[in-house]
């Protein structure tokens, strides 16, 4: 007996050791992570991501396209702020557009494998469609050719260096998604109840459905523009498709968040308002629109701080005592340039961005709006694109009127923001009065106002239609060969590294890596 | 936890010895972690939990296992000749088992050593001059899951902690490291050959030391374009060599009654080499030091054919005659490639031990350096852009930089200081802040005197006293880097060699000690 046990001990040992790998897969899964969720869920966070940058920048960083297209200006010269208003091209001012990817991109196209064969689904399908295809517009009108069939798939198909599209094929794409993805949307289909914009607990499927049929058509009406410069036939006739569709009509149709709050704030500016609020001052051509047409949103937009440092005090709004920095010079320049104003306090005697209002920790997020749809159809109806509907004229003062209004989502603005008066005042103005010899000037300078806030869209649209006619930024101007402008961003500097031959492929394809090259649409 | 088995058996057979085992191992890590914060308080000054207004609570469990099956078996002829042979098998569990994703995952792997040593002294017994001599020869192959934690291979999800307007926000956890369930355990082949010599009464030793070390399917974590999704994950990426020689040196010059001088020298030379990568890829970015939350430039790479831990970075941009291209404001612009400024990793270590003893009084001198490494100086970058270190005297009424305007004539354009310097950073232009990262040190005086002769004899308990004086870090001798103590890293991370980020100085320790043994 004693002689067996002493086989046996040491054999059930071995057994014991030898099952070599049970239990291991429940081992290697953590109790308390989620695995699986409600793709819903994730939806709203890529909504919310698209204006975060926490989880990815889409609208443009401060430090963005607002420079390139003078509205203001980041005047502090720090190597690591030597962006687009300088003329130069570095590589943390490139970036952000392309953390979308993982913010919003990835999450998209993980909804969208997981529901695109779920018959319960189907709406949320089209919806993760139509905001993706509104992603990948931003990010191919910022750098041109851009991964995108092979996108967003590092986990669900293993492909780490996705291949670069060419920016006219993505487009196409996005051509077909929008369409079918809108016209897909029924109200027979379910409700998405955490859709940001038109869900929550009281919505209905019916109400849903046809804003998120609007935002479509009017994504696909911004799409058909872009091509105004290379193809006005093709533009035409997707303007005319998706102004047939039916676009937004009223401010309450906007895409906006508009749920920031003390607990969940509006990151967007953490750094100007909380680090260096001094180095940003609008630029003087805006700042001259504004002042010269008399625009009762500057006092919004603009803000005189006794000390720029500080900018918890109430700022001075007053119209007469804005004064917009020249371009073409920094913070050091500037004190020896004809005309100074000078320094002030811990920064420069110019108009700073309004901290309480435009800047606030609680400003709403406003991607497609009501405002920028009705000066898109003006321009398409004085072109003679889309047939019906009412004159240039009427489009263009509705444009006006709905920009005016998209301040009253705004805190630190007064009820209404603008008035009635003060519209009607506004659009009798000499510089502002609709007539059709500066039809185009008058609507698109109009557009370049309402956009202060969504950058990519204020430059796509300069871009695509010349206006308003800046000068040229003289600032270290020999980095844009030919005196032009800041075309695009350059590709962030790691995908050299980490996706080469893509990029290298890429870059030879757009004719180099610069910000002179220009994405498909923007012909010189 | 760890639990072990182990049979083993013993034989003597004529001039042959066998012990031969086999054995089993299991090694458990659970950890559980709870933690609850507070963050403002109702009533001042009584720090409790329940006085607390924002609360935040954490809970998580990580846990890993690795079994092991292992066998060695130890032949001895006679009292020179030994074989040593070992096999073992590991498990690992933060490795893919066979799920759904992947069918046959390699999470297991297998790994045998063998060794021989030759104990030649044994047969020369008539060489009067040789004391011991041993020769030894040994080929080993490693496996290790190290770097991978458990649950890595699992997508999961976040829902943020706070309500945002009344609906839940959930996102993809983790964009830095992309699920991966297909990685294998790594192996380390190690191939060494060895000699040992102890001459003229053991004042004369030698043991030298050649190796030839594989690393293949390293772990690493790496950059992903963000456009997958990820900006990183962990792979099995690279194929690496590193081949060397160690050698001591220990030496007895003079010895007599009341003097004895030893010296003790060593040295090793190791130089390394990335055989290969993916198929098709020249380059793997380790770390891009801008992206490790600190305003910095440059990169840590493997370059296939290169040594590893290359620093890399843009260059002054320069045209065919070498000359530096300057924009038009006399400003600075960057190459169109990267250039490689040379490994992070030393190759030559080495280090010298004097001990003198006269009498009851020794003294201790310590010299060590290592050669043959580069390092990227953040001191150096953020010195010269904010106009405080010695380079950024150069030019303080106004840069004119050596260099040729766009119009082809030489420049003369003068650049205020703090703008021309901040370009060094946006532009990324690594050449002012590579420097060498060579060293020597005097790394320790010693002066002991032994004072248990003074002891009275009838203190029986105390059996040793001896007081010491010390100087440790006594002095630079010799190195590169401008301001700081190469040695002197933030961390010592493999993802962070070669980078030197505004280190607090080295500090030497002077003390006296007194060492009493009972």
């Amino acid at each position: 007996m004693k002689k067996i046990s002493c086989y046996i001990i040491p054999l059930a040992a071995a057994l014991y050791f030898v099952s070599c790998t049970k239990g291991f897969e429940e081992k290697n899964k953590d109790p308390y992570a989620i695995t699986t969720i409600d793709p819903g869920l994730l939806f709203t966070g890529a909504e919310r991501n698209m204006n975060s940058s926490a989880a990815g920048v889409n609208t443009g960083s401060w430090d963005g396209e607002q420079t390139i297209v003078q509205q203001y200006i980041n005047a502090y010269n720090t190597g690591a702020t030597a962006g687009f208003q300088f003329n130069m091209d570095i590589d943390g001012y490139s970036n952000d557009r392309w953390s979308a990817y993982t913010g919003v991109i990835k999450p998209l196209v993980q909804i969208i494998s997981v529901v695109k064969d779920r018959p319960a689904s189907k709406n949320l399908y089209n919806m993760a469609r139509i905001w993706k295809a509104f992603s990948f517009m931003t990010i191919v009108d910022t750098y041109g050719d851009v991964p995108y069939s092979e996108a967003g798939k590092a986990y669900l198909e293993g492909i780490s260096s996705p291949k670069y599209d060419k920016m006219a094929d993505i487009y196409a794409d996005l051509y077909t998604e929008l369409k079918t993805a809108t016209a897909n949307l029924s109200a027979s289909n379910e409700y998405v109840s955490s859709d940001l914009f038109f869900g929550g607990a009281s919505g209905t499927v019916a109400t849903q459905v046809a804003q998120w049929k609007k935002i479509g058509y009017s994504l696909l009406l911004r799409l058909g523009m872009r091509y105004s410069k290379i193809d006005p036939t093709k533009a035409a006739s997707i303007a005319q498709e998706a102004f047939a569709g039916g676009v937004m009509l009223s401010n309450s149709d906007n895409v906006v968040v508009k749920q920031y709050n003390g607990t969940v704030p509006n990151t967007f500016s953490n750094l100007q308002r909380n680090i260096s609020p001094y180095f940003y001052y609008l630029a003087e051509p805006f700042v001259t629109q504004l002042k010269s047409s008399s625009d009762p949103r500057l006092k919004y937009i603009g803000a005189s701080y006794a000390n720029p440092t500080t900018i918890s005090t109430t700022p001075d709004t007053t119209t007469a005592n804005q004064y917009g920095f020249p371009i073409g010079y920094d913070a050091v320049t500037i004190l020896t340039a004809p005309g100074t104003r000078g320094a002030k306090g811990g920064g420069l005697n110019y108009t700073q961005l309004n901290y309480q209002v435009m800047v606030s920790t609680v400003a709403p997020a406003l991607f497609i709006t009501n405002a920028q749809t009705q000066l898109l159809l003006a321009e398409a109806k004085f072109r003679g694109w889309i047939t019906g509907g009412l004159t240039a004229q009427q489009y263009y003062e509705a444009g006006v009127r709905a920009a005016m209004d998209d301040w009253n989502l705004f805190p630190g603005t007064f009820s209404p923001a603008v008035s009635n008066t003060e519209k009607d005042n506004y659009l009798l103005g000499p510089a502002v009065a609709y007539n059709s010899t500066d039809a185009l000037k008058l609507i698109n300078t109009q557009y370049w106002i309402c956009s202060i806030t969504n950058g990519a869209e204020g430059f796509a649209n300069w871009r695509r239609s010349g206006y308003p006619a800046l000068l040229r930024n003289k600032y270290n101007d020999d980095l844009v060969p030919g005196g032009g402008f800041v075309r695009r961003m350059s590709y962030p500097d790691a995908e050299k590294a980490s996706n080469a031959a893509n990029y290298n492929a890429a870059a030879s394809s757009m004719g180099g890596d610069g910000i002179t090259q220009r994405v498909f649409w923007d012909k010189p | 936890m760890n639990m072990d088995f182990l049979l083993g058996t013993s034989h003597k057979i004529g001039d042959f010895t066998i012990d031969a085992s086999v054995g089993g191992n299991r090694y458990t890590v659970d950890n559980n972690f709870s933690s609850q914060n507070v963050t403002d308080f109702v009533v001042r000054n009584i720090y409790s939990i329940a006085n607390g207004i924002t609360k935040t609570q954490n809970y998580s469990i990580s846990r890993r296992q690795i079994n092991s099956i292992y066998a060695f078996a130890d032949f001895g002829y006679r009292n020179f000749l030994y074989l040593n042979l070992t096999d073992r098998n590991d498990y690992f569990s933060v490795l893919t088992p066979p799920s759904s994703i992947v069918a046959n995952p390699k999470n297991s792997f297998n790994y045998p050593s063998v060794s021989a040593s030759f104990i030649f002294s044994e047969l020369l017994s008539k060489v009067k001059w040789l004391n011991y001599g041993k020769l030894r020869m040994s080929y080993a192959k490693v496996g290790n899951a190290n770097g991978v934690g458990p649950y890595e291979s699992q997508l999961t999800y976040a829902i943020e902690s706070q309500l945002f307007g009344g609906y839940s926000v959930a996102n993809i956890a983790g964009n830095g490291n992309n699920p991966n369930p297909y990685i294998v355990p790594f192996s380390i082949s190690e191939k060494e050959i060895g000699l040992e010599l102890r001459t003229l009464k053991s004042r004369l030793n030698f043991d030298i030391a050649f190796y030839d070390k594989r690393t293949d399917d390293q772990i690493l974590p790496i950059n992903l374009s963000a456009s997958s999704g990820y900006t990183g994950q962990k792979v099995n990426i690279a194929k690496l060599k590193n081949t060397g020689v160690e050698v001591m040196i220990d030496g007895t010059p003079l010895k007599n009654s009341s003097f004895v001088w030893n010296v003790s020298l060593n040295g090793s030379y190791n130089t390394s080499k990335v055989l290969a990568l993916n198929p098709g890829q020249t380059r793997q970015i380790v770390t891009f030091f801008n992206g490790t939350g600190n305003e910095f430039i440059g990169y840590l790479t493997y370059d296939v054919g290169k040594e590893m831990n290359q620093l890399v970075d843009y260059t002054y941009l320069r045209n065919a005659k070498g000359e530096v291209m300057l924009n038009s404001a006399g400003g600075l612009q960057h190459s169109v490639d990267f250039v490689n400024y040379g490994s992070a990793n030393y190759k030559w270590i080495g280090g010298i031990t004097n001990t003198f003893q006269y009498k009851n009084l020794s003294l201790l001198i310590q010299v060590d350096g290592k050669f043959g490494g580069k390092v990227f100086s953040s001191t150096a970058l953020n010195g010269l852009r904010s106009g405080q270190s010695q380079a950024s005297l150069v030019g303080r009424g106004g840069v004119v930089f050596d260099g040729v305007l766009p119009n082809g004539s030489k420049n003369t354009i003068s650049v205020a200081p703090q703008t021309f310097y901040a370009q060094y950073r946006s532009q990324n232009i690594g050449d002012p802040f590579v420097f060498s990262s060579d060293f020597i040190k005097l790394r320790n005086i010693t002066l002991t005197y032994d004072l248990t002769r003074f002891m009275s004899k009838n203190v029986k308990f105390v059996k040793g006293l001896t007081l010491s004086a010390f100087c440790r870090n006594a002095a630079l001798l010799m190195k590169h880097i401008p301001t700081v103590d190469p040695e002197a890293f933030a961390s010592s991370s493999d993802s962070r060699l070669g980078y030197e980020q505004h280190t607090e100085p080295t500090t030497r320790t002077i003390g006296v000690n007194l060492n009493v043994k009972f």
